[in-house]
C-alpha cells in the first residue's frame, strides 16, 4: 500500500475570494446602473431640458456579450454539481486530465468578465446621456472579448480557451470532422444562445452604419437617424439565426455517416430541421410584417405559431426520452425515470421535467407580452430575459444531460479515454522482417 | 460505525476515492457493516446456546455475502487486467514497429505527431494502471476492514481467518501484474519516446491525486472540513 501526503492546495481559498471580489464589485456597480437610471428618469420628468436615457441600443449592442458571460458562470455552476455528484465530465469531454480547467478557475474568469461588462455598460451609457462620443467603447469591449480568447500567450489557461478555439472551428466546419460529445454539447449550447447570432447582424449595421465615425461633433446628435432599427436586413439576420440549428443539423449527418445507425441521428437531424424552419418562418414574418397591419392578420406569423408547437414538443420529448434517458424500459422505483439516479433526491428528476416543459413554452408568454407592450425599449429587454431563461434552462439540462453520459460510461466501466494508435500499414510493411528480432 | 482511517470512516474514504464509473464494482462496504450492525442489534440475550446459533447463522449469511462480494472483485479485475494487458500489447508492437522504422524515415512532422500519439496513448494506459492499482488497494483494504469490524464485534476471529484463506489468495490481491505493467510503461516511454530522460518521461506519465481526477469537489468537501478541523493534510491510498 503506497501512503503518501498530499496538501490540499492552498490557492483554492485565494481564488474563491476574488470571485467573491470580482461579485461584490458587479452588485455594487448594479445598484450604481439602477440609481443611474432613477436619477435620469426623475430629471427628465422634472425639468423639459433633460431627455431619459436612450436603452435601446445600449441593450442590443450589450445584451448578447451579458449572455455569453452569464452561461459561463452557470456552466462554472455546471462543473460544481457534475463533480460534488461524482460525474466524471474530464473523461466525458475527453479532457487531458492531468490539466484541465476547474470550476474555480472558470467562474474567476466569467466572474473577471462580468466586472469589465458591467463597467463598459455604465461608461456607455453615461457617455450617451451626455452626448459624448463612446462607440468606440462597445467595439474594444468586443474586441478585448476575442483577444482574451485567443491571446497568444500562455496565460490566462492559454490550453482550455485553446481547446475551446478548436471545438468551434470543428463546429463552424462541421461536416469535415468526426462529431465527438464535447463537439455537440457545445453545439447544444449555441443553440441556446442563438440570440448572440440574431444580435450579429444589428451589431454589424451599427458600427458599419449608424456610427459616424468621421462627422464634425456639433452635426451627429441633431439628426439623430438610426438606420439599423427601421430597416434591418432580414435574410443576413435569419441566415445567421439559423446557423446554431444548421451546424448542429450538419453534425447530425456527420454521425449518421459515422455509423449507419438511422434511429437516433436522422431523426435528431428532423428535430434541429424543426428549428432551422421556425427561425426561417420568424424571419418571413419579419420580413413582410410592413405589409400587414398587425402581427395577427400576417399569415406567416401562424406559421412561426405552428411551427414553434412543433419544435417544442418535438424538443421537450426529445430532452427526456434520449437526452436525459428518462422514461426506461425498466425504471425500478423510480416512476418515469430510470433505473440509475446520481442525484440524491428524486424531486430534482420530477420538477426538471415541468421546469423543461415550462421553459420550453415559454415563447407563448414572449408573444402576448410583445404584442401588448408598445415601448420598443421594453421589447428589446424582453427578448433579453427570455434568452436568458433560455441560458438558464440549457444550464439546468446540463446536469442531467452528462448525467445520462455518465451513466452510460459507467454501464461500460470506461473510466479513460479510449486512445489506439491506428496502425501504421506502411511502418508495417517496411518492417515486418525487423519485427523477429525484438 | 467507528471512525477507524486517519479519522475518516472507511465507507466515506471508499466512496471519496473510488473511480466512480466502476462504482457497482467496488465492495460493498457500507451494506456490510449495516449487516454487521443489524445483527448485533438483533442478538437475542437468552442462553449461551441460542446465542451460538444466532452467530453462527447469522456469520454463514456474511461469508456468503463476502464470497459473492471476492467473486465480483475478481471477475472485474481480471477483465479490466486484460484489457490493459491487451492495450499494453498493441502499443508496444505499434512503438517497436515505429522505432525500428524511424531510422529510415525522412518526413520530421509526421514523425513528432506520431511520437505525440503515442505519448498520449501511454499516458492514458498508465492513467487506467493506476485508476485499477487503486482498486486493488481499496478492495483489499475493505475486506481488511470490515472482516476486522466483525471480529471486533462478534468477539471471534473467524474474520481474520477467512482473510488469510480467501481473500490473501485471490487474484486480485496476489496479481503483481498491474505494478509490473505499470514500471514497463515507464520504461518503455523513457527509453523510447524520451530519449532515456526518465524525469522528463514520469512528469507526463505522473497521474495528479485521484481525488484531484475524478472530483475536485473532493478536495473542495475535504478541503473545507479539515479547514474547519485546522488539518491541512489529507490521507490517500
Amino acid at each position: 500500500m503506497v501512503i503518501d501526503f498530499v496538501l490540499i492546495p492552498i490557492n483554492e481559498n485565494i481564488c474563491n475570494d476574488f470571485v467573491g471580489l470580482f461579485n461584490g464589485f458587479v452588485v455594487v456597480l448594479f445598484i450604481i446602473l439602477f440609481l443611474i437610471y432613477g436619477l435620469t428618469h426623475l430629471s427628465s420628468q422634472l425639468t423639459d431640458r433633460r431627455r431619459p436615457i436612450d436603452w435601446q441600443i445600449s441593450i442590443i449592442i450589450y445584451r448578447s456579450s451579458l449572455i455569453l458571460i452569464v452561461h459561463l458562470i452557470l456552466i462554472g455552476i455546471n462543473l460544481i454539481g457534475w463533480s460534488t455528484n461524482g460525474i466524471n465530465h474530464v473523461l466525458i469531454f475527453e479532457l487531458d486530465p492531468r490539466s484541465h480547467i476547474t470550476y474555480e478557475e472558470i467562474l474567476e474568469g466569467s466572474s473577471f468578465l462580468l466586472l469589465i461588462w458591467m463597467i463598459s455598460f455604465i461608461v456607455f451609457i453615461l457617455c450617451e446621456y451626455h452626448q459624448i462620443d463612446a462607440h468606440w467603447q462597445p467595439l474594444l469591449f468586443i474586441f478585448l472579448i476575442l483577444f482574451l480568447l485567443i491571446n497568444p500567450l500562455n496565460i490566462m489557461h492559454r490550453s482550455s480557451r485553446y481547446w475551446f478555439c478548436r471545438r468551434l472551428f470543428r463546429i463552424f466546419s462541421s461536416p469535415f470532422h468526426r462529431v465527438t460529445f464535447a463537439d455537440f454539447w457545445i453545439a447544444d449550447q449555441l443553440t441556446s444562445l442563438d440570440l448572440i447570432f440574431y444580435d450579429f447582424e444589428y451589431l454589424i449595421c451599427y458600427f458599419i452604419f449608424d456610427v459616424q465615425w468621421r462627422q464634425n461633433p456639433s452635426s451627429r446628435f441633431i439628426d439623430k437617424t438610426s438606420i439599423c432599427h427601421r430597416t434591418s436586413n432580414v435574410v443576413f439576420q435569419t441566415i445567421m439565426s439559423c446557423s446554431p440549428s444548421w451546424f448542429r443539423m450538419i453534425q447530425c449527418f456527420r454521425r449518421y455517416y459515422d455509423t449507419r445507425l438511422n434511429f437516433p441521428h436522422l431523426l435528431n437531424a428532423l428535430k434541429y430541421a424543426c428549428g432551422l424552419f421556425v427561425a426561417i418562418c420568424a424571419g418571413l414574418q419579419r420580413q413582410f410584417a410592413s405589409i400587414y397591419t398587425n402581427d395577427i392578420s400576417n399569415p406567416y406569423f401562424s406559421l412561426w405559431i405552428l411551427s414553434q408547437i412543433c419544435n417544442s414538443g418535438f424538443k421537450f420529448a426529445w430532452d427526456l426520452k434520449m437526452d436525459w434517458g428518462f422514461f426506461d424500459q425498466n425504471p425500478g422505483d423510480n416512476w418515469f425515470l430510470r433505473d440509475e439516479l446520481v442525484y440524491s433526491r428524486k424531486f430534482y428528476y420530477y420538477s426538471i421535467i415541468m421546469i423543461d416543459f415550462l421553459l420550453r413554452y415559454l415563447w407563448i408568454i414572449r408573444i402576448y407580452l410583445q404584442i401588448r407592450i408598445e415601448s420598443a425599449e421594453y421589447s428589446e429587454l424582453l427578448i433579453f430575459i427570455f434568452a436568458l431563461l433560455e441560458s438558464v434552462r440549457r444550464f439546468l439540462w446540463n446536469f442531467f444531460r452528462l448525467e445520462n453520459e455518465h451513466l452510460n460510461n459507467c454501464g461500460q466501466f470506461r473510466a479513460v479515454r479510449d486512445i489506439s494508435i491506428k496502425p501504421n500499414r506502411i511502418y508495417h510493411q517496411s518492417t515486418i522482417e525487423i519485427e523477429q528480432d525484438f | 460505525m467507528g471512525r477507524d482511517l486517519f479519522g475518516i470512516k472507511f465507507g466515506a474514504h471508499l466512496s471519496a476515492h473510488l473511480t466512480p464509473e466502476w462504482r457497482s464494482q467496488y465492495l460493498e462496504y457500507d451494506a456490510m457493516v449495516a449487516i454487521l450492525y443489524a445483527a448485533i442489534d438483533r442478538a437475542p440475550h437468552d442462553s449461551e446456546f441460542v446465542r451460538n446459533r444466532y452467530f453462527s447463522r447469522i456469520n454463514e449469511r456474511f461469508f456468503a455475502y463476502c464470497h459473492k462480494e471476492l467473486l465480483k472483485i475478481n471477475v472485474f479485475f481480471g477483465e479490466k487486467l486484460s484489457e490493459s494487458i491487451r492495450r499494453f500489447e498493441e502499443l508496444r508492437r505499434e512503438l517497436n514497429y515505429f522505432h525500428q522504422s524511424r531510422i529510415r524515415q525522412r518526413d520530421r512532422q509526421e514523425k513528432f505527431l506520431r511520437i505525440q500519439d503515442f505519448k498520449l496513448a501511454f499516458s492514458e494506459l498508465y492513467l487506467l494502471l493506476v485508476l485499477l492499482r487503486n482498486y486493488q488497494t481499496l478492495n483489499q483494504m475493505g475486506f481488511r476492514k470490515i472482516l476486522s469490524k466483525h471480529d471486533k464485534l462478534f468477539r471471534e476471529s473467524t474474520g481474520i481467518r477467512w482473510l488469510t484463506t480467501n481473500v490473501d489468495k485471490s487474484p486480485f490481491v496476489a496479481n503483481q501484474q498491474v505494478s509490473n505493467l505499470i514500471d514497463e510503461v515507464e520504461n518503455l516511454v523513457t527509453d523510447y519516446l524520451e530519449n532515456g530522460n526518465r524525469k522528463k518521461a514520469m512528469q507526463k506519465l505522473r497521474v495528479p491525486p485521484l481525488t484531484q481526477i475524478h472530483k475536485s469537489i473532493v478536495t473542495y468537501r475535504l478541503g473545507n472540513r479539515f479547514r474547519s478541523n485546522s488539518y491541512q493534510r489529507e490521507y490517500l491510498q
